[in-house]
């Protein structure tokens, strides 16, 4: 396995973004209420991860160490914005179902997230592949969470009815407590199995990602100055 | 340490001046796409809310007939509404068949829900379809489906129409939908003010 396509089995299984990094739940508990709105959110997120990363890493030799945050936010905020009024003027089709994602996506912490531990670090191509892979990542996790709460919450797998017609969907799972419930049910899981998870007891101790635990993080401790 | 601050500040002048002048490029661009594109996105609402139709326009009179109602409109009883516009359905020959009113409920569930009614000269509803619409997906998105949406054809609007949770809807009614209770009134609340509008601003 190359080191591209390791970037890409990086982020859809070793360091899941939302499953192991624990990146990104905010955009999660909101919008997995279908598989279809996951795979909408999630695949807005991969366009944009992709050029931010890009551009970042492009960058990262004329950004002052001290205004790295500023910049980063800057360049990720201009990018959603220009994808939003290219997606809204030619491509309307996909911007009325994917539309209400875009704006989400400048405060979505994986893309922050992914700029400041690898892109600012690591050249412009395989950053590009980090975006690639951890977005296609988060596409996963997305579908997957609404595919659960879809199907006990109506009955129904991407819009197409599975549960036979006797079963009374359980409305609660399409509702916000549905998606606390599913996220922890797999939390737990992955607890119970002793699968790596930032929140799962010392959680990561890898330096050149966010594992979410701030208190091992080579990051937090007043970096070179 | 050096101070760079000098340097700093014109590194991150540099990269906001280029985003902004790249954001203002883009907006140009896409200016005129973005507005065909919602112009043809409300044409074919349009035509699925009054079929018959062949073309819709607006006029001066109707204009005017919009900004009058919404000085008033959140005092009609119908919460926080908004006429959005109303425009003449005509057919080739150009005789006025009936209108299309767009009217604007801010208090669906998931904020604005915006709705196109098509009414005929007989106040008789020919069609209702939204123009935007973000509620809870398998709740009160469902208001889109067919089932919702198409059993306001043929309702008598020359009066309010009213939500009923349950039983069969008679001519001045519809079957709200279940679990989505901030949806169905939303959608009975911008109903309501499109006809209210009709009754009451638009000489006919």
């Amino acid at each position: 396995m190359n080191k591209y396509t390791e970037r890409i089995y990086n982020g859809i299984w070793k360091e899941n973004p939302l499953f192991v990094l624990v990146l990104g739940t905010c955009p999660t508990l909101a919008v997995t209420t279908s598989a279809m709105n996951g795979a909408g959110m999630g695949l807005s997120t991969t366009a944009v991860l992709i050029f931010s990363n890009l551009i970042i890493a492009l960058m990262r030799h004329i950004i002052p160490d001290k205004l790295r945050l500023p910049a980063e936010i800057v360049i990720v905020a201009s990018l959603v914005t220009i994808v939003d009024m290219l997606m809204a003027g030619f491509t309307p089709a996909l911007y009325e179902s994917l539309g209400i994602y875009i704006p989400l996506i400048v405060v979505n912490c994986i893309i922050l997230g992914r700029a400041e531990s690898f892109a600012m670090k690591n050249g412009p191509i395989i950053s590009l592949f980090d975006g690639l892979g951890m977005g296609l990542g988060f596409t996963v996790a997305l579908v997957l969470i609404g595919a659960v709460r879809e199907l006990i919450g109506a009955g129904q797998i991407f819009g197409f009815q599975i549960m036979p017609s006797f079963y009374t969907p359980c409305s609660i799972f399409i509702m916000a407590p549905g998606a606390f419930l599913v996220f922890a049910c797999i939390t737990a899981l992955q607890n119970k199995l002793k699968m790596p998870c930032a929140t799962n007891g010392e959680g990561l101790a890898k330096e050149d990602s966010c594992t979410g635990n701030c208190m091992t993080c080579s990051m937090a401790h007043g970096k070179k100055d | 340490m050096k101070n760079t601050i000098v340097k700093d500040a014109i590194v991150l002048f540099l990269i906001t001046l280029i985003s902004g002048a790249a954001l203002g490029v883009v907006h140009e661009v896409t200016l005129e796409p973005i507005a065909i594109a919602q112009q043809k996105a409300a044409n074919e609402t349009y035509r699925e809310v009054f079929p018959d139709a062949f073309e819709f326009t607006t006029s001066d009179e109707l204009q005017a007939a919009v900004d009058k109602a919404n000085e008033e409109a959140q005092g009609w009883g119908f919460g926080k509404v908004t006429v959005n516009a109303c425009l003449e359905a005509k057919n080739e020959a150009g005789e006025i068949l009936g209108y299309v009113v767009n009217s604007t409920s801010a208090e669906g569930y998931g904020g604005n829900i915006s709705i196109s009614v098509g009414i005929d000269k007989e106040d008789k509803i020919l069609g209702l379809g939204f123009l935007s619409i973000s509620e809870t997906a398998g709740l009160g998105m469902k208001a889109k489906e067919p089932a919702f949406r198409d059993q306001f054809t043929g309702k008598d609007g020359s009066g309010q129409i009213t939500k009923i949770k349950s039983g069969a809807a008679d001519d001045t009614q519809f079957n709200a939908l279940s679990g989505a209770t901030y949806t169905s009134s939303a959608v009975e609340n911008a109903l309501n003010t499109g006809l209210k509008f009709m009754h009451e601003y638009v000489e006919q």
